[in-house]
């Protein structure tokens, strides 16, 4: 049992964390409840677009895509999600998804299949924001 | 009793770790070895402290009284963080 360490501490003393998502901001790729994840300690190499990655952000801990890679920080934004986020540094930036299991099977972030899907996420953003904005706007037509 | 179903279990080569989803009141991770991963398994269907230990004793080559120990304080540290449905 590992209680009382934070996930920094628990990432330099394994290496890796298997853990699971709470939200919907993964969806499909990550349902809460279902799904896990496995994050490796980020070493000093920059991450990829593409990338799955667990940062730290105004003390909260949140796994989201990364869409872009800037030169003094990252945007990022979740597979569900109508936002991005700016802002997020190297330094915030605490481990890379390797793996993750997804209804009970585990798939390498190396797989084709897995590859092709991070590209259509990470090259979309703009697209998958709009259509995800629109879907909510004609949920609230309909519901009047 | 069995694993209470918002624990989800992950095998490794090296490890088995069991990990709670964000419904569940316990927010750590249990790391432990094949015997862990063992007990697990046999914990997600219904089950008995008994036949965990005769399903154990057929799969390892150790001596009794270590199996039944290790079962003991398995099962009470899974109990302890809400783990099991007893």
């Amino acid at each position: 049992m590992n209680k009382g360490i934070s996930y920094e501490e628990y990432l330099e003393k394994y290496g890796s964390l298997t853990y699971t998502n709470v939200g919907t901001s993964m969806m499909p790729l990550l349902k809460q409840g279902r799904d896990l994840f496995t994050v490796t300690k980020k070493g000093e190499k920059r991450c990829k677009r593409g990338d799955v990655v667990l940062y730290k952000k105004g003390g909260k801990y949140v796994l989201h895509r990364i869409v872009k890679v800037r030169e003094h920080d990252y945007v990022i934004m979740g597979d569900n999600c109508v936002s991005k986020e700016t802002g997020i540094r190297d330094i915030d930036i605490i481990g890379v998804m390797t793996e993750y299991k997804r209804n009970g099977k585990l798939h390498s972030v190396t797989d084709k299949g897995c590859r092709v899907y991070s590209y259509i996420m990470s090259h979309t953003p703009a697209v998958r924001g709009a259509a995800k904005k629109a879907a909510l706007k004609l949920k609230r037509v309909v519901k009047r | 009793m069995k694993l209470n179903k918002e624990f989800l279990i992950h095998k490794t080569d090296k490890e088995t770790v069991l990990v709670p989803t964000g419904n569940a009141a316990f927010s750590g991770v249990v790391r432990g070895n094949k015997t862990l991963g063992a007990i697990l398994e046999l914990l997600t269907k219904e089950t008995t402290k008994e036949k965990i230990i005769s399903a154990l004793k057929e799969r390892f080559d150790a001596p009794e009284d270590k199996i039944e120990e290790d079962v003991a304080k398995a099962l009470s540290e899974l109990s302890k963080i809400g783990a099991l449905d007893e």
